[in-house]
Parts: C-alpha cells; sequence; structure tokens
C-alpha cells in the first residue's frame, strides 16, 4: 500500500476507507478523476483518493438502475420509484446515493429504510469530519 | 401520427410552465456556490484537512497501524503536537509529490476553485442533484424499454400493420428528460447571454452535464444482450432527446420567456441586495 494518487471515472462512486474513523464510505469522484467528495456541503473539501485507503469503483445511480434492468427487472421497478422519492425528498447527492447503494446491496427498496440508511452514512462522515476539524482547531491554537 | 405523442403545443406549455416555476434557481444556486469555493478562509481549511489526512496516512503506513488508531491518538494529543503534526503533513506532501508543500495543497484543495467557472460549477451540489434527476429518467427510460423489447402492438382490425410498443413509463420518462434537458439549456444560454461565463464555456458545461447524465460508467456489469441493447437505445434515446430539446431551446418564444423571467429576477436581486444594504 502507498501514498500514490489513484484514478477512476469522473462523476462515478466509489467505496473508500475512512482516514479518520476506518469505515467504508461512498464518495464522488471529482472531474480530475483522482480526487473525491465525501460531502455536500458548502465548505466540503475535495480529497486524494490515495492506493492505501482501497478505493474501489461502485459505478452510479444508473448503473446500480441499468444492471437491475438487465438481472431483476421487478428490482428495477422499484429502484427506479425509489430513486424518484429520493431526489424529490431534497437530500444531498451523496445522502441519496448511499440511500440507493444500501437498497441495492440489500435487495430492500423501502423509501424510510433506505433514506434512514443513507442519512446514517452521511452522518458517519459528518462525524468524521468534525473529528478532523476539532484537531486542526486545536493545532491552531498551540 | 403516432396517436401517442404528445401534441407539439400542449409539450411547450408543459416546458412554459416548468420554466416559469423553477428557470434559472438551480443554475444560480451552484453560480454561488461555486464563487464560495474561492473563499480563502475555506481554501486553508482544505489545505489543513488534506495535510492532516497525509500526516495520519504516513504514520500509518509508516508504523503499521490502522489510520483510525493514528487519528485516535491525535485526537488525546495537545495542540503542540497536532500543530507539529499538520506541518509534518505538509512536508511529507512536499516529499511525495515532489513540489511545493503550500502549493501542493492549495492546488489538490482548492482544484475546483482554481479552474474557470463551468469547471467549477460542474462540481457544485446543485449541478450534481441536476445530473442526478437526469440519471434517473434515464435509467428508467432505457429499463423500460428493455423490458418490452420485441413487443409489437397491432394496428387493429382492418389493417395489418403492427408497431413497436413504447411503454407509457418509458414514453414518461423520455418526456420528462427532455423538459429536464431543456431547463438545464436554458438556464445556460441565459447565463451566457447575459456575461456570467463566454460561449465556449456555456458549451463547456453543457457537454459536462449532458455527459453525465447519459453516460454509463464503462465498468457496469452488463450482460452480453444487455449491453449490445443498451449501445444502440442509449445512444438513440440521447439523440432524439438532444434533438427535440435543443429544438425547443432555439425557440424565440421560449427563449423570450426565459429571458423576461430572468431579467425579472435579477431586478429583484438587485432590489433585494439594495434594500439589504440600506
Amino acid at each position: 500500500m502507498t501514498l500514490n494518487l489513484v484514478k477512476f471515472e469522473p462523476g462515478t462512486f466509489i467505496e473508500i476507507t475512512d482516514t479518520m474513523k476506518g469505515f467504508r464510505k461512498l464518495a464522488v469522484v471529482t472531474d480530475g478523476g483522482d480526487m473525491y467528495f465525501d460531502a455536500a456541503d458548502k465548505t466540503a473539501t475535495p480529497f486524494p483518493i490515495y492506493e492505501a485507503l482501497e478505493p474501489q469503483s461502485v459505478g452510479n445511480s444508473l448503473s446500480w438502475g441499468l444492471e437491475l434492468a438487465d438481472k431483476n427487472p421487478a428490482e428495477h421497478k422499484q429502484f427506479g420509484e425509489l430513486h424518484t422519492r429520493l431526489v424529490e425528498s431534497g437530500a444531498d447527492t451523496l445522502t441519496v446515493n448511499r440511500a440507493l447503494y444500501w437498497a441495492v446491496q440489500n435487495h430492500i427498496y423501502d423509501y424510510s429504510r433506505a433514506f434512514a440508511a443513507g442519512k446514517a452514512a452521511s452522518g458517519e462522515v459528518a462525524a468524521s469530519r468534525t473529528m478532523m476539524d476539532n484537531i486542526i482547531a486545536r493545532g491552531a491554537n498551540a | 401520427m403516432d396517436q401517442r405523442s404528445t401534441p407539439m403545443q400542449a409539450t411547450r406549455e408543459k416546458i412554459e410552465q416548468g420554466l416559469l416555476a423553477k428557470f434559472g434557481e438551480a443554475y444560480e444556486k451552484a453560480a454561488e456556490q461555486a464563487q464560495s469555493i474561492a473563499d480563502p478562509a475555506r481554501r486553508e481549511l482544505g489545505a489543513a484537512r488534506i495535510a492532516l489526512e497525509h500526516a495520519v496516512l504516513q504514520t500509518a503506513l509508516e508504523k503499521d497501524l490502522p489510520t483510525k488508531s493514528v487519528a485516535a491518538m491525535l485526537d488525546k494529543a495537545s495542540p503542540q503536537q497536532v500543530a507539529h503534526f499538520i506541518r509534518e503533513g505538509r512536508k511529507s506532501v512536499q516529499r511525495t509529490y515532489g513540489v511545493d508543500a503550500g502549493a501542493m495543497v492549495a492546488a489538490l484543495s482548492a482544484q475546483v476553485a482554481n479552474v474557470d467557472l463551468p469547471r467549477g460549477m460542474a462540481q457544485t451540489e446543485s449541478m450534481r442533484q441536476l445530473v442526478e434527476q437526469g440519471r434517473g429518467l434515464v435509467g428508467q427510460a432505457v429499463g423500460e424499454l428493455y423490458q418490452t423489447r420485441g413487443q409489437f402492438d397491432h394496428g387493429g382490425p382492418r389493417t395489418d400493420f403492427v408497431t413497436s410498443r413504447t411503454p407509457e413509463g418509458a414514453l414518461s420518462a423520455t418526456e420528462q428528460l427532455k423538459n429536464h434537458m431543456v431547463f438545464i439549456e436554458s438556464a445556460v444560454d441565459y447565463a451566457v447571454r447575459s456575461g456570467k461565463m463566454d460561449a465556449t464555456q456555456g458549451q463547456m458545461l453543457k457537454d459536462r452535464i449532458e455527459h453525465q447524465v447519459f453516460t454509463t460508467p464503462a465498468d457496469a456489469k452488463f450482460s452480453p444482450q444487455f449491453k449490445s441493447f443498451h449501445d444502440k437505445v442509449g445512444q438513440r434515446l440521447k439523440g432524439e432527446v438532444m434533438t427535440e430539446a435543443r429544438k425547443v431551446t432555439n425557440n424565440k418564444t421560449v427563449a423570450e420567456i426565459a429571458e423576461r423571467l430572468h431579467e425579472a429576477r435579477d431586478r429583484v436581486q438587485k432590489m433585494r441586495a439594495s434594500l439589504d444594504r440600506g
């Protein structure tokens, strides 16, 4: 494992280890291909995609939906309905995609459960970022 | 004429109503976000985050520890130790990439801020929301077309004609997708006409969004049969939707309505700003 940067297809999602807390998180690849966003707020920072964090490509909502259309038509329909409801909820795109990814992995397309899972995943990222920012703030006071 | 196709007038009215309801809002929000990325405090915070992450990773690799263990230790360290750690992180960035650490950190953290507006715009959450909505509609249209492939409707008892069957869900998703792309293209066109970006930048932004909405990731796991269908139908859908969308976007009446709406919005915003200052 190295600190080399790894490139992915812009606009797709990757699963990558969170440095501060060690969990796996879903993040969106930026236009340059070697950085990612894991939060959608105005202060979000694009982070480098280090090989050491074991990034893996997981596609995006278009490929998840079409893979279901190919192999599981019944789930494709449920996925489409869930996608529409999540987008209409006004949630940020990272939470929407985390909810959708959870649904696809668990074959559960219940809106409340998927949305709760998406929000929990985004909350985990926010907690990690708070930890990071608190450490930085302490260092700034030295 | 296909009885299921929406008459042109009704389509135009629907599009105009859509424009009246929300035209340009997403674009304006995205422009604000793109500009806020250049905020110096925000860039400094980004640089510190990247330096800290780099130092944690470097230490974890050197000491063969999980990164979260290093982070947990750091969480309990003194302010002086933390400050030293972040400084080391900046140096480590310099060693790893062979360039001035400050410049590297700034370049990494502010990659989206140091580039031209359309590139920064495409990275904003507002633009990602527009892309996400479009992807959902593309997925619905292609998926439903695949389910009914090879099915035909008979023209009636007095004819031998058969036509390929297009499911209602696919028709509806295609129609919504067309309106959605009209909305995006019109917003960018207005930005160009009002001098917020030049024509080349506007075209780049449109291309970027269009690519992200319609392009399936290269490593999608499709069966050979689906892949062949998707390669053909996906391209055709994109061609049809974008041709239709541009017809509407280039329509003089729609452009004039959009123009008036934007001018009205600009006037209201200027008025609010002057009231806020007062």
